[in-house]
């Protein structure tokens, strides 16, 4: 719980200029993100979007529809798995 | 004979120059292809060294790569920049300020790298500006200005910024007398009216911070160059200086030596000892000293009312005078910190003074007369050697490391090698043409790199192609891994190439900084999400807070502004990778764009005149869809009742 609530806030201040929850932004809405990806999927998305993009076929998929490459926060392991509690606790 | 030496060396560059001519006809010189490897950087390979160059009137430094010549960046220091806001945005103003008024233009001359132990430590550059006497300090891991600091009681400031081996100090010292303090005087009163001072300012170990430490009054000739000490000279500064005739003491002096003007040996810890005896005077003085701090991201002035002054008549042996022929320009301390050569513009040789020598002369007394509290010390007791037959008009010299010190000629247009110990010319290089300064990467410091000298160049007429009445100016790279120098890579540099300075890449690189940490970004006017992004207006004052992300402003249609009003944009980049940037303009902006590197916040005034609705945009191609990347903001007249309002 102190997990998600720390985890929204890095969410607010590093990640909500591109990504609403229910509604499409610079990038996909987030509310069901965790039961479409498995956490290791959202974990290295949020740690190294750029290799996702030359290596997970489903992002490039996602590039070629929202036409700007996601890029690293400057966020650390920590940071972005309180942001995966974050999404985990938002999706119901 | 002199004369014969130089139609000798002007028919050899003549020669060079048509078989370089005919061999370019067909294409596969062995020199060209040898010449071309060597500067060779593939695509995607890095320099192997940073070099940066002075800007000269531009008012700013150049950063090269070495030895492509490749231009990366123009540092903007002394001038205001409309391409990233330098100078114009309210966070960046303050560097331009000084006890003249806001002043968004100096002559930049000198870079002079940090050092620690006499080698480039890859933390700070300095650099002078020559009109309004200033120094400023940039931050080698953001490549941006972070310091000026003024300097009072001075009419010009060109024998500036070198730095003593630890980099206790900057130097700087006065290229045009003046009254001091400056009062209304008549101007054939010189030689009872006006002087000189020869400036330490501090730089402290963690901060960099500056501080004008004390200045030395110093007769009122034109004080031209100065070197610092290193090894068993450290504690030491030499100055040039020209136009010693001015001063009436100089009288006294016997006819044979009306010939030669003198270098200023000062000794600075003496100095400081005067200091700490409480033997300097505080005198009243006006001077500015601007910084910038990193967390808010913003400059600030501070203004100081006082200075530090010590008279060489008070303070013997602080500062002794070496006789030095004719009007000599550039003084360099070799690597061993044991000689001194000058480039005296007029004379006919290089002389170059030895340390211990003038330590035991200082000893023994051997003086002839002194100016001012200023003991003059006999040529004979303090000279090395004289380097014979330099070319003409020597200005500058540079060491290699390995017993070689390089004379640049600026009328003779060459650069003359010759041996230390010996003073014979081993080699010889044209340039094209008329070479002021001239560098080897680290050729200013106990450990030179070596590897390559450059010849930086006045007048380039008939090298590149034409451009109306203004040319470019020029670089040459020239090898002197070998006995024989030989040129590589002719290439333009932006304003005038006063001195420059080069430090291997991996010193620098591993230290450049990314990002501005969003968390660290203590900016009063940033928003840290789009969350806190918003419009609030306070009597005429309109304050805009917006963010910039790809591909969007936030808020991006803004009502409610009148003409008349002051609108200031706070704009925040709110993206944490490298190289995404965002920039922001206003249609009929009267001030610059803004460029803002992730994580930063800049802010620009925008004083509407007329209704209307004003589109605005970003000016960095960001994205794919960075022409999406704009928004509207609406002007209502004087006395409108609209409402400040916007998309949340
Ligand atoms: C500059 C805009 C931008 C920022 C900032 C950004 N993203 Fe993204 N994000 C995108 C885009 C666009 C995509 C789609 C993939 C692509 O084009 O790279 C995406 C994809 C994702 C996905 C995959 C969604 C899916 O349906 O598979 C997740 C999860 C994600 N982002 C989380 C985050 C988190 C958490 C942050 C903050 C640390 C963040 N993003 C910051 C733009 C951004
Ligand atoms: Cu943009």
């Amino acid at each position: 719980m102190i997990k998600a609530k720390s985890g929204e806030k890095i969410f607010t201040e590093k990640c909500t200029q591109c990504h609403k929850l229910d509604e499409r932004y610079t990038g996909p809405a987030l509310r069901d993100v965790t039961s479409r990806r498995t956490p290791e999927f959202i974990l290295n998305q949020i740690l190294n979007p750029e290799e996702m993009t030359k290596r997970h076929p489903e992002v490039k998929k996602m590039l070629a529809q929202y036409a700007t490459q996601m890029t690293f926060q400057n966020v650390s392991e920590d940071d972005a798995k309180a942001i995966l509690e974050y999404l985990r606790s938002v999706n119901k | 004979m002199k004369r014969k030496g130089i139609i000798i060396s002007l028919i050899s560059v003549l020669t060079t120059a048509l078989i370089i001519y005919n061999c370019s006809g067909g294409g596969s010189s062995s020199n060209f292809s040898d010449a071309a490897s060597k500067v060779y950087v593939a695509p995607g390979s890095y320099d192997e060294f940073y070099a940066f160059m002075s800007g000269g009137f531009s008012g700013q430094v150049g950063v090269y790569g070495l030895p492509s010549g490749r231009l990366f960046k123009e540092i903007a220091v002394f001038s205001q920049d409309p391409e990233t806001g330098y100078g114009y945005s309210e966070e960046s103003k303050a560097m331009l300020m000084t006890s003249y008024g806001f002043i968004p233009w100096d002559d930049a001359h000198h870079p002079s790298l940090s050092m620690t132990n006499g080698e480039q430590d890859g933390r700070w550059l300095f650099i002078n500006g020559n009109n309004t006497p200033r120094i400023a300090r940039i931050d080698l891991r953001s490549f941006e200005t972070e310091e000026i600091i003024e300097t009072p009681n001075s009419g010009g400031n060109h024998a500036s910024p070198f730095v003593t081996e630890n980099t206790e100090y900057v130097v700087a010292s006065t290229r045009f007398s003046i009254p001091i303090i400056n009062k209304d005087v008549p101007i054939n009163t010189y030689k009872e009216n006006f002087g000189g001072t020869i400036s330490f300012i501090s730089v402290d170990k963690n901060s960099g911070k500056m501080n004008l430490a004390f200045q030395i009054i110093v007769p009122g000739f034109n004080y031209d160059l100065a070197r610092p000490g290193k090894g068993p000279s450290h504690g030491w500064a030499f100055f040039t200086s020209y136009n010693s005739e001015q001063a009436n003491t100089l009288l006294e002096i016997n006819a044979s030596q009306n010939d030669k003007d003198f270098i200023a040996a000062v000794n600075w810890k003496k100095a400081e000892e005067y200091v700490k005896q409480g033997k300097a005077k505080t005198m009243d003085a006006e001077y500015y000293r601007n910084y910038y701090d990193e967390e808010k991201q913003m400059a600030y002035s501070e203004v100081n009312k006082k200075v530090l002054v010590l008279d060489p008549k008070e303070c013997p042996g602080m500062i002794y005078y070496l006789p030095t022929p004719k009007s000599p320009h550039g003084v360099d301390v070799d690597p061993s910190g044991e000689f001194i050569a000058a480039g005296g513009k007029l004379a006919t040789v290089i002389p170059v003074h030895s340390f211990s020598k003038m330590l035991k002369a200082i000893d023994e007394k051997k003086f002839d007369g002194e100016i001012s509290g200023i003991p003059i010390l006999k040529y004979d007791a303090v000279i090395a050697g004289e380097v014979q037959d330099p070319g003409l008009g020597p200005l500058h010299t540079e060491f290699d490391g390995e017993g070689y010190g390089y004379t640049s000629a600026f009328i003779s247009s060459e650069i003359v090698k010759w041996k230390i110990g010996t003073w014979e010319v081993v080699d010889r290089i044209p340039t094209y043409y008329s070479i002021g300064h001239l560098m080897i990467p680290g050729g200013d410091t106990k450990k030179p790199w070596g590897k390559y000298v450059i010849a930086l160049n006045k007048i380039t007429k008939d090298r590149y192609l034409p451009t109306g009445p203004e040319l470019t100016q020029s670089a040459q790279l020239i090898d002197i891994s070998g006995d024989k120098m030989k040129l590589l890579l002719d290439f333009p540099t932006t304003g005038e190439p006063h001195y420059a300075q080069a430090i291997p890449a991996d010193i620098l690189m591993k230290n450049s900084k990314k990002i501005y940490e969003l968390e660290k970004n203590k900016n009063p006017w940033a928003v840290k999400s789009e969350k806190e992004t918003r419009v609030e207006r306070n009597g005429n004052v309109v304050r805009v807070y917006l963010s910039a992300s790809r591909s969007h402003f936030k808020p991006d249609n803004i009502e409610g502004v009148k003409v008349g009003d002051k609108v200031y944009f706070h704009v925040t980049n709110l993206e944490q990778d490298w190289d995404i940037p965002h920039g922001f303009t206003v249609k009929g902006l009267n001030n610059s764009e803004l460029l803002i590197m992730p994580g930063q916040t800049k802010s620009i005034l925008w004083e509407p005149k007329q209704v209307g609705v004003y589109p605005f945009y970003c000016t960095d191609f960001c994205s794919a869809l960075h022409q999406e990347m704009s928004g509207y903001i609406r002007v209502s007249p004087a006395n409108s009742n609209v409402q400040i309002s916007y998309n949340k």
